[in-house]
């Protein structure tokens, strides 16, 4: 194949200066309200609402609302979700926000956090993640809109 | 994070998709960058190829150095050069950062150096900064030894033949745990009932043989048991196949890895949810997960 013929062969006429569409002309024929596209850009923000739903074994479901404070699962009264079980560490994993997301860590438990049935040392949280700490589930849901 | 015992591997995902990243809303759960995943073991860190996941870790570590000032000494083990498994590699920040040591390794059986293939990649047509003016200590090695030890780890390797231009599998062992990546092969070839070779049973032996009761495996698993007759030779595997091979082997946890692009967060839901029961549920069980981004699992 000859390139060069073909390249040729695809360049179309200039077309001729009179019958060129100034901006000015484009803008007169446009009906639609120009916005800067950077002012577009700083409209809009993406909002989150995050909460924890926990299942505890003989308990009514418990919400809790995920905010900018770090929150400590563990079995000490200390901590932000308190779950007196033995199978449940001291402290045994936080869930804290790290920019737009949610991260759970586990706090070198002796029994484990769980995602989704996976062990992990950390994870971030997707809406629906189930999470087992001891036999107790806990779901994380996650909204997100713009604004 | 938890460090666990002194003998846990820390393993993290930083890009899971195979073939071409695929950024966008329906890809945010399991992640839309090509394959990267870091394995932190005491005081080492090891990378496993270097898709445009790779980016992500890159920042990361960049932020561990501002905050504890300890010199980063990384080690890069390549599969192989497809792009999705080097395409990251030009925008890893720790690259550009002087004083950080970063030794690369792969196939010995390339055609070409794998020197020249990399910097290829950065070649000015390509990329603006050339491979020869990145700041950091920067080793290329292709792997002359069958078994190398980089702080407590050992780490063994086989190619893999079943991919177009090979592959490389490795395995991390640190006492008595075991984490193996074969990602890039086409198991349903090289487990074809037709292959009845000297050369092919030999193979499938040292595959299985690798794979043996392996604490974690993370393995391709890109296509669907219905797309996989159209995608013949692309050097994949099918999901079925590796979970099954996998069970057979005894491997406790498996990662699938590899995500073809066209499946979407909801697709691959439905794919665990169809064995991740099935196979938690058999005597012994197993765990089966499909890989995420900004996931971390103990070994």
């Amino acid at each position: 194949m000859n390139i060069s013929k073909t390249v040729r062969n695809k360049r179309r006429p200039a077309a001729s200066k009179s019958s060129q569409a100034t901006p000015e002309d484009i803008s007169k024929l446009s009906s639609t309200m120009q916005i800067p596209i950077v002012a577009v850009a700083e409209g809009i923000d993406v909002k989150s609402t995050s909460h924890l739903e926990i299942l505890q074994p003989n308990q009514p479901p418990l919400k809790i609302e995920l905010g900018r404070d770090e929150i400590i699962i563990g079995r000490i009264g200390e901590c932000s979700i308190y779950l007196p079980f033995s199978n449940v560490s001291r402290e045994h994993a936080r869930i804290f926000g790290k920019g737009e997301e949610f991260l759970i860590e586990d706090l070198n438990s002796t029994n484990g956090t769980f995602v989704n049935g996976v062990k992990i040392s950390r994870c971030i949280l997707r809406s629906n993640d189930q999470i087992r700490i001891g036999d107790t589930r806990i779901q994380f849901v996650q909204q997100k809109f713009r604004v | 994070m938890s460090k666990g015992g002194s003998d846990t591997m820390h393993i993290t995902f930083w890009g899971t998709r195979g073939s071409i990243s695929t950024p966008g809303s329906s890809t945010e759960k399991y992640g839309g960058n090509t394959s990267c995943i870091s394995l932190q073991h005491a005081d080492t860190t090891i990378i496993l190829d270097a898709g445009t996941g790779i980016r992500n870790l890159g920042i990361d570590l960049f932020n561990q150095l501002k905050q504890n000032n300890i010199p980063l000494k990384l080690h890069l083990f390549l599969s192989h050069t497809h792009w999705d498994h080097i395409q990251g590699l030009p925008f890893f920040v720790p690259a550009y950062l002087k004083g950080v040591q970063l030794a690369i390794y792969g196939s010995p059986k390339k055609e070409a150096f794998l020197e020249s293939i990399l910097q290829r990649q950065m070649d000015v047509n390509y990329f603006p900064v050339e491979m020869n003016a990145l700041a950091a200590d920067i080793s290329i090695n292709e792997i002359s030894e069958e078994k190398l030890n980089i702080g407590g780890l050992t780490i063994d390797w086989q190619e893999q033949v079943y991919h177009p231009g090979g592959c490389v599998r490795y395995r991390f062992t640190v006492g008595n745990k075991k984490a193996v990546y074969a990602t890039d092969v086409e198991l349903d070839k090289m487990f074809d009932q037709r292959n009845k070779t000297s050369k092919s049973k030999s193979l499938q032996k040292e595959y299985l043989k690798f794979i043996h009761s392996a604490d974690l495996l993370i393995a391709d698993g890109q296509y669907t048991t219905e797309e996989y007759p159209t995608k013949i030779g692309y050097g994949h595997t099918s999901i079925p196949l590796i979970i099954e091979t996998a069970y057979q082997q005894k491997v406790k946890q498996l990662a699938i890895f590899h995500h073809e692009p066209q499946h979407s967060d909801s697709m691959l839901d439905k794919l665990c949810s169809q064995f991740t029961q099935k196979y938690a549920s058999k005597d012994p069980p197993m765990t089966v997960f499909w890989a995420r981004e900004g996931m971390t699992i103990p070994v």
